[in-house]
């Protein structure tokens, strides 16, 4: 259940980096938002990263722990990714 | 965006060089590269299909006294393999809960063939008891494994050959992509992706650009593994006599050879006192290989193993005892950096140090891996389509890479079921049943690509998506009629291995019945579409 | 169809000659790919197999080296195939590929004869 947790945190992270791009920020809110807030999103995704890292390799040690970090930030930044395009094609008038 | 010179997009000379490089080494190798992928991606369980291919095998429930367990096997083996020049076991895991173990034929005690060809006996030991089992032949998930990587059916060289080449296809396609794309990595969530008609392009894209690293770890990986067959001039140059050779191979496996007989009759000493040993220095006896040389001789030699499932590296630790007075002889529990570096690639592809959550996630990516090159063929032809004269017309080559791409995605998921549905319908006492399973893989994906020549391309699509769909949908119920585990009592007892088996063929029944109903969805108006884009943007990304 | 089958290639071709009978330009792009392929395939795989014998010569255990060249020909059959499609022409093509495989046959041939030499490990 803790890789599904750690999932979860990658997947929050990546969207907090995403929201962080001023692109994003204009699709999704119309305008771009304060610089303290894109720095607090990016901030908090990198650390949320690093956190999901941390956790990785406490629980599995170095070598399979860098290898589930690779394989859970490749999914948690697809599923993110998905999810834009998704909420993308929903408000784009076709 | 971003203006400082490394993050420019490449020239376009470059890129149009590179996009018809990575079209054309993703088209040549794509229906085989799709094959492997697929295979390759439910290997990752082939104990658990091996598992639900024998139903007649129940797992034990307690935890394995290992020890016990080998020493139980090992008095049968002196039984059944006696006169046998050495055999060797492999103990249970959690994933694998029988003992397994090969050994070669007195008869063919000379000659130095491969584990897998004919001069091998093999069997399957109960944990419990130590005795045989008996199981109805077949391969179980073993048949995938071995398609993946040596397309099982050829000629063995002939297919790891032909496997090397597509993974340097593969590897070559990986490059360019990259090269074609440097702009995607640099500000991916802010690409500028096209919507709607483009969706093929944007799903390979992003199945590239998400699985990266995993592909190129899995490709390059792969080519490691064989690779003494593909670049064997180093090792021919440089090291010339036997015992150089044998410097070597001590690096890559934990193989003894024979050595002479002493003909001085001697029992093997007792195994379990072996395996505690080795459970004490490595913390786990789990998956340990036993492999025994002259056994019942005075000169026996016994080498037991580390299992792979506890460290991410494949390269050989082993305790090397003296089989007749159970003395330990030596430890080989490290080599060199290059020989350990290729232990770590070879346990990165392999996956086998997994554990549960870790093999899910080895599965979903690589079954990206599947679909991205799956979408990279299809959408050659989509793209293709958008510039014929006549769609209706389409030339030679256009109706072969469409025929293809039928046969070799939907006609493969026919197949692989196929095989399932082979297992549990052919009479377990028939003869040679293992290559009679293995022959309704083949042909029912000969039958496939027969019915997507006759058919037109799009009803073929259709038609075959569901049949697939349907085939993985019914196979529970197959499975409940022709065994006594079926799913609601595997769900009941809680039987992980054959519930979540039943539950996942649902699943992938439920994504072919997807494809089979957007492939429905979608007539020529697609290629009406695709037109529009295909002549307003250039080839790649904007 | 072979018209098409050339509109697909386009990318990979060299800037095509000063205009010329139709027939002996078709020819000329024919074997200028036919070319860069076998360059590709075939030199690409010799100047893999080349490295793989010049790791022998690195400064390591003999059988470490080996494994080393083993590992490393792959990226360097992979290099040169991007190489070979990259250049400006099937000429510079080869070109680049000998430039490299001299000194790597150079090397190899230098720790291929001084074999007997070596001591076994």
């Amino acid at each position: 259940m803790s890789t599904l947790l750690v999932m979860l945190l990658c997947v929050m992270a990546f969207a907090g980096l995403a929201l962080a791009t001023s692109r994003q920020q204009r699709e999704l809110f119309g305008r771009a938002l304060s610089p303290a807030a894109t720095c607090g999103l990016r901030a908090s995704g990198w650390l949320g990263l690093l956190i999901a890292l941390g956790l990785l390799v406490a629980g599995r040690g170095w070598a399979a722990g860098l290898v589930c970090y690779s394989g859970c930030t490749s999914l948690a930044a697809a599923l993110v990714y998905l999810g834009l395009i998704i909420q993308a094609r929903r408000t784009t008038p076709h | 965006m971003s203006t400082a010179k490394g993050m420019r997009p490449p020239s376009r000379g470059v890129r149009q060089k590179m996009t018809g490089l990575h079209t054309w080494t993703g088209l040549l190798a794509g229906w085989l590269l799709y094959a492997m992928f697929l295979t390759g991606t439910v290997s990752y369980f082939k104990e658990e299909i091996s598992q639900w291919m024998r139903p007649e095998l129940r797992p034990a429930q307690i935890a394995p006294d290992l020890p016990a367990i080998a020493q139980r096997t090992a008095d049968t083996l002196a039984l059944i393999a006696a006169g046998s020049p050495g055999w060797s076991m492999l103990l249970p895991t959690s994933r694998n809960p029988v003992v397994s173990a090969f050994w070669r034929d007195r008869d063919h005690a000379d000659q130095p063939r491969r584990h897998g060809g004919r001069p091998f006996q093999t069997a399957l030991f109960d944990p419990d008891t130590g005795k045989t089992l008996s199981a109805r032949d077949t391969l179980g998930g073993e048949f995938f494994y071995r398609f993946h990587f040596q397309f099982y059916g050829l000629p063995v060289l002939w297919g790891r050959w032909l496997a090397g080449l597509c993974a340097m296809f593969m590897l070559v396609a990986i490059i360019s992509g990259v090269i074609v794309h440097k702009k995607i990595f640099i500000d991916f969530f802010t690409f500028r992706w096209g919507k709607g008609q483009r969706s093929w392009l944007d799903a390979h894209n992003a199945l590239s650009v998400f699985g990266l690293p995993f592909h190129f770890m899995i490709t390059y990986s792969g080519l490691i593994l064989l690779m003494a067959l593909y670049m064997p001039w180093g090792a021919r140059t440089g090291l010339r006599t036997p015992m150089q050779q044998a410097a070597l191979d001590t690096q890559l496996s934990a193989y003894i050879r024979p050595g002479q007989p002493a003909h001085v009759a001697a029992p093997l000493a007792p195994m379990d006192a072996m395996v505690r040993l080795a459970r004490q220095r490595w913390g786990s006896a789990e998956g340990l290989r036993i492999t025994v040389t002259r056994p019942g001789d005075a000169a026996a030699r016994v080498a037991v193993a580390r299992g792979d499932t506890r460290r991410v590296s494949t390269s050989p630790q082993y305790l090397l005892f003296d089989g007749a007075t159970g003395e330990l002889l030596q430890v080989h529990d490290h080599v060199g950096a290059a020989a350990e570096t290729r232990g770590v690639m070879a346990a990165l592809h392999l996956g086998r140090f997994s554990d549960m959550p870790l093999r899910w996630l080895y599965f979903l990516i690589s079954l990206g891996g599947t679909a991205m090159v799956g979408t990279g063929l299809v959408m050659w032809t989509v793209k293709r389509r958008a510039s014929l004269p006549d769609p209706h017309l389409p030339h030679f080559g256009f109706r072969l890479v469409e025929r293809l791409n039928i046969s070799s995605i939907a006609g493969l998921s026919i197949a692989m079921t196929s095989y399932l549905w082979s297992n549990r319908l052919l009479p377990a006492a028939m003869a040679q049943r293992a290559d009679a399973e293995d022959k309704v893989f083949f042909a029912a994906w000969g039958l496939s690509l027969l019915y997507a020549i006759c058919r037109p391309a799009r009803r073929a699509w259709i038609e075959l998506l569901w049949t697939a769909s349907a085939l993985l949908a019914l196979l529970p119920l197959l499975n409940a009629i022709t065994t006594n585990r079926p799913l609601w009592h595997s769900l009941i007892i809680g039987d992980r291995v054959f519930a979540g088996f039943d539950l996942s063929l649902w699943a992938f029944a439920a994504l072919h019945a997807m494809l089979a109903a957007r492939a429905g969805r979608h007539p020529l108006r697609a290629a009406s579409r695709a037109a529009a884009p295909a002549r307003s943007s250039p080839v790649g990304q904007p | 169809m072979l018209a098409r089958f050339y509109d697909c290639l386009k990318p990979c071709l060299p800037a095509p000659p000063p205009p010329q009978p139709r027939s002996l330009a078709r020819w000329y792009r024919i074997s200028a790919l036919a070319s860069r392929i076998t360059a590709a395939m075939l030199g690409g795989y010799a100047l893999a197999a080349l490295t793989s014998i010049a790791a022998l010569a690195l400064p390591m255990a003999t059988p470490q080296a080996v494994l080393t060249g083993m590992q490393s020909s792959f990226a360097v059959y992979a290099g040169a195939v991007i190489w070979v499609f990259l250049a400006r022409s099937a000429t510079r093509a080869w070109a680049g590929l000998t430039m490299v495989a001299v000194p790597l046959a150079l090397i190899a041939w230098r720790v291929s004869s001084a074999q007997p030499a070596m001591p076994p490990l």
